[in-house]
């Protein structure tokens, strides 16, 4: 009966934490996205978020959190999703200086792979510890 | 107090009396969700900073050379054996 009560114990603690996550959501990404105003600060925001994402995955490796298939997954998607994101600052150099309608389709259509590609890395790294966050 | 760091607190109490109980499994999912938080917190907060940071002022080469070398530095971190 004691084990029965500490273990709805841990599950209320757990849906507390869920449920204060859930309502404090994440305030600083949504904040970064809208301040982008320009193709190339939307450019940068994605960046930044995918090098936080990427030192994300790194601390919690080391933290022994992200291991097993979930590692490999996580090196694979940074292996495909790396040259894709660092291209954009190149092609925000060639469309500040060129502004021509071929640099502006270029630099958009990298934007959207990156995009797809951080999405990738970020489900991989928030199922690390069983789906949780 | 932050909430989420409220959340964690909780994670990492509940973890400590899992541990105790003997339920080393679910002690063991607990922390690594506790840190899990913990990480999304930091990278809620670093894209904080870069909203301040497009407010503020505009983006320069330096600015993208340094993102640039932290994901070389930590993609190094996160492949390493």
């Amino acid at each position: 009966m004691k084990s029965h009560t500490a273990i709805m114990g841990l599950l209320a603690v757990v849906a507390l934490a869920v449920g204060v996550l859930g309502a404090t959501g994440c305030a600083g990404t949504k904040a970064a996205y809208n301040a982008a105003d320009t193709l190339e600060e939307r450019a940068y925001v994605v960046t930044e978020h995918y090098a936080a994402v990427v030192h994300q995955a790194a601390d919690l490796k080391e933290k022994g959190v992200l291991k097993g298939a979930a590692l490999t997954r996580a090196q694979e998607a940074e292996s495909v999703a790396q040259p894709v994101v660092l291209s954009l600052g190149d092609l925000v150099k060639k469309y500040n200086a060129a502004k021509s309608a071929e640099s502006e389709v270029a630099l958009q259509s990298a934007l959207d792979d990156a995009v797809r590609a951080l999405a990738d890395l970020v489900r991989i790294v928030k199922g690390a510890a069983g789906g949780a966050a | 107090m932050n909430p989420t760091l409220l959340a964690v607190i909780g994670l990492r109490a509940a973890a400590l009396a899992a541990s105790l109980a003997g339920r080393s499994s679910v002690a063991s999912a607990l922390y690594s969700t506790a840190d899990l938080v913990e990480s999304g917190v930091a990278v809620d907060d670093h894209l904080a900073e870069v909203a301040a940071k497009l407010k503020d002022r505009d983006l320069t080469d330096a600015d993208w050379s340094d993102v640039a070398n932290r994901i070389h530095a930590d993609s190094a971190r996160l492949h390493s054996a």
